[in-house]
């Protein structure tokens, strides 16, 4: 049986309430101490131990695939430069494999088509910053999946995407062969799950900050075979469409999708969000961009739905204002 | 007196008035003043002054110290005088376990204000709505003291309709028991005697007033005019009139926003209905903000909405008039009979509201200038002067024993 596991990092970024009296006044929008403290305390008893797997796995040539997200990164640089430095080397090496997704690792694709390109495109021009390498395939985060993903995702130079596997409809295709995606120009998925026996698995994995159920990163797993040389087996020609119209999520995540989307506050967020986007695409600066994705935090959409009612309220209304707040620097 | 304690989000208006009467009332009377919110600021100058001793909440739990925190959630979230929930069929079905359990907490708030009034020498009972009715029954039993009731809303206000409800009976009960009504305007002392059959004779009006208001500094920075909502976000202030009226207006008006302050148990339907309407945009829900962050809002605005279905009186139209502002009130707002050339509209008469806040918007001058009257006029009466009417009844009462 071959198993694969990929393993997240990511470090959810808190963003400072703002009141509508505050709108207008250009006031920092992310809670950089805030979250840095979070990072900080977290260090040494959650993050540092996985991390130190992650490198022993490597020094195994068990060649562990990983996602970094870009606020995990710039804290661990911050935290710990040396075991940046270590990682880098093993990844530099080819011996821990990168596995790309959304700079913030948040549900921009659930708010705009856009704003999801667009953090995809951050993601892989931040991670230079930080590795020589770049990643082969593409996890969306929740390892969201529909046919607009995978035209996306190709459209950034991505050898391929792993999605998740349509439970009603799989006619049994499984986990492990290569599929095409239903686009127009034919993309490679690999699906994290089939939908019977077989001898291929993905298991997606919490290293620290993002919210699949499991974190238990099954040292004795090797992903022996790099996981892109996957996708060039066959003849292309060969692979069946995978057809998926509507976003699938990962069963592995901790909520369902609905859940940080069907609340009237939530929709009303991400579609001011996506009606922002819209509008100013062409005009956004790098840090509006950004604090539009992470108004998508999978945490923060979920907070205006699952905490008290007051501070669900106080969230979003704190959301909307910075949206307003960036609405005026464009108008 | 028995109210409701210092202002919060929960009891709005009624808190503010409340505290300012008190504050004015204890400078003349030495006034026992009991509350189920807990004050800390208030028991703080309270001490300083030596005239008023409050009893607090925590006080209030001290007998079941193990359970005394979950027993101040409860009693908090329970005694709340504008428990009402939204339109919503679910919620009225939670209301139903509510009002059980808000009962239970009334009854043991009331038997704790008679159990502390043991051995306190008073002359007369003061009393603010219905929370404080059935101490003030009890009490007046026992001691035969005069009982005045002062009335800042009743349960036809809130449901926006008579009703047959526990609360309805409690507060005509209390209206006829007692010697002396405050109303607080005449609009509320036509529904206390048409709904509620308490005699003419015995409700005396007093309207509320109002202090020198301090603004935040605050500087719009949107380039439209603000159309402004304040208030609590229910059914009795009319907020889901007020996104049908922005619905309406910006298909004629496309140079406004609209803000609404303010919390309630409406939020998360009015944010839907925003959405839906595609108003979003355009609005803006502050959610609960200071008094003094409001008062800035309103300075700010070019003119506020109050399409409320019964507002006994309306103090944040006399606040907003007092800072300049013009206010287009619905029928059936006390606050009304103090303000001069005001438009007012039949509650659910969208066109009428849209037709009201465009001539304003149009006559930005004219608007201005009557604002500027009633701004003047409002300010002469404070919350002395209303106190001193409060006093000078209330003496009445003790006079005729």
């Amino acid at each position: 049986m071959d198993n694969y596991q990929i393993i997240h990092f990511n470090h959810p970024l808190e963003l400072n309430a703002l009141s509508f009296l505050d709108i207008g006044k250009n006031l920092s929008a992310v809670d950089e101490p805030k979250s840095q403290k979070k990072f900080a305390e977290d260090f040494t008893q959650t993050i540092q131990p996985k991390l130190k797997m992650i490198l022993k796995m490597a020094g195994e040539n068990k060649s562990p695939m990983v996602y970094f997200s870009l606020p995990f990164l710039s804290f661990l640089k911050q935290q710990n430069s040396n075991l940046l430095l270590e990682i880098k080397k093993q990844v530099n090496d080819g011996k821990i494999q990168l596995v790309g997704s959304c700079a913030y690792h948040s549900f921009s694709y659930l708010c705009s088509p856009i704003l999801f390109k667009k953090e995809a495109e951050l993601f892989l021009d931040g991670l230079k910053n930080y590795f020589e390498k770049k990643p082969g395939m593409f996890i969306n985060t929740a390892c969201l999946y529909d046919d607009q993903v995978a035209e996306i995702v190709k459209s950034l130079g991505y050898l391929g995407i792993i999605a998740t596997a349509n439970p009603w409809h799989l006619a049994g295709k499984h986990s492990g062969q290569v599929y095409k995606s239903n686009t127009i120009q034919p993309f490679n998925i690999l699906l994290s799950n089939g939908d019977g026996p077989d001898n291929f698995q993905i298991s997606l994995v919490n290293g620290y900050g993002s919210a699949y159920t499991s974190d238990f990163i099954d040292r004795n797993t090797s992903n022996k075979k790099q996981i892109q040389e996957l996708f060039l087996t066959g003849n292309e020609d060969e692979h069946s469409v995978y057809a998926v119209s509507l976003p699938l999520s990962s069963p592995s995540w901790e909520n369902k999708i609905p859940e940080y989307t069907n609340n009237p506050l939530q929709k009303a967020l991400l579609k001011q969000n996506s009606a922002l986007v819209s509008q100013f695409h062409d005009q956004l600066s790098i840090d509006d961009w950004k604090l539009l994705m992470l108004l998508c935090q999978p945490d923060h959409l979920l907070q205006i739905n699952q905490t008290s009612k007051e501070e669900g309220y106080d969230r979003f209304i704190s959301s909307m204002n910075h949206l307003t707040d960036i609405s005026l620097r464009y108008k | 007196m028995i109210g409701p304690g210092t202002p919060s989000p929960e009891n709005s208006g009624l808190g503010i008035a409340c505290y300012n009467i008190a504050q004015h009332l204890a400078k003349k009377v030495h006034l026992n003043l009991f509350s189920v919110e807990s004050a800390d600021e208030m028991a703080t100058q309270e001490v300083e002054n030596g005239k008023i001793e409050t009893l607090t909440r925590e006080k209030l739990t001290n007998k079941k110290q193990l359970m005394a925190d979950l027993v101040h959630i409860s009693i908090k979230s329970e005694i709340n005088p504008y428990f009402y929930a939204g339109s919503a069929k679910i919620e009225q079905h939670h209301n139903e376990a509510l009002e059980i359990s808000v009962q239970e907490a009334l009854e043991e708030f009331s038997l704790k204000i008679i159990s502390k009034s043991r051995n306190l020498a008073f002359d007369i009972i003061y009393a603010h709505d219905w929370m404080a009715i059935p101490a003030s029954l009890k009490l007046k039993g026992l001691s035969g003291k005069p009982f005045v009731l002062q009335v800042h809303a009743l349960d036809y206000d809130r449901s926006g309709k008579k009703s047959n409800s526990w609360l309805f009976e409690l507060e005509k009960e209390g209206m006829q028991m007692a010697d002396l009504v405050i109303a607080v305007s005449d609009y509320h002392k036509r529904i206390m005697i048409k709904a509620y059959d308490i005699k003419a004779s015995k409700i005396k009006v007093i309207r509320h007033g109002l202090d020198k208001l301090n603004a935040s500094d605050y500087k719009a920075p949107f380039a439209e005019d603000i159309i402004l909502f304040c208030g609590r976000l229910s059914l009795q202030k009319g907020a889901t009139t007020f996104i049908d009226i922005a619905e309406a207006l910006v298909k004629k008006e496309q140079n406004i926003r609209f803000v609404v302050t303010g919390q309630g148990e409406l939020m998360e339907e009015l944010i839907g209905l925003s959405t839906d309407s595609g108003l979003m945009d355009k609005i803006h829900f502050t959610g609960y903000l200071p008094q003094n962050d409001v008062f800035a809002i309103m300075k700010a605005s070019r003119v506020m909405v109050m399409p409320s279905v019964s507002d006994p009186f309306g103090l944040s139209a006399l606040e907003a008039v007092s800072l300049g502002l013009p206010v287009v009130l619905s029928k059936n707002c006390g606050v009304s009979e103090v303000l001069k050339d005001v438009p007012q509209i039949a509650q659910n008469d969208i066109d009428g509201y849209v037709y009201a806040i465009r001539e304003i918007l149009a006559n930005k001058k004219l608007a201005s200038k009557t604002a500027k009257e009633n701004s003047d006029s409002v300010k002469k009466r404070n919350w002395e002067v209303v106190s001193t009417e409060i006093l000078s009844a209330l003496n009445q009462e003790v006079k005729n024993g």
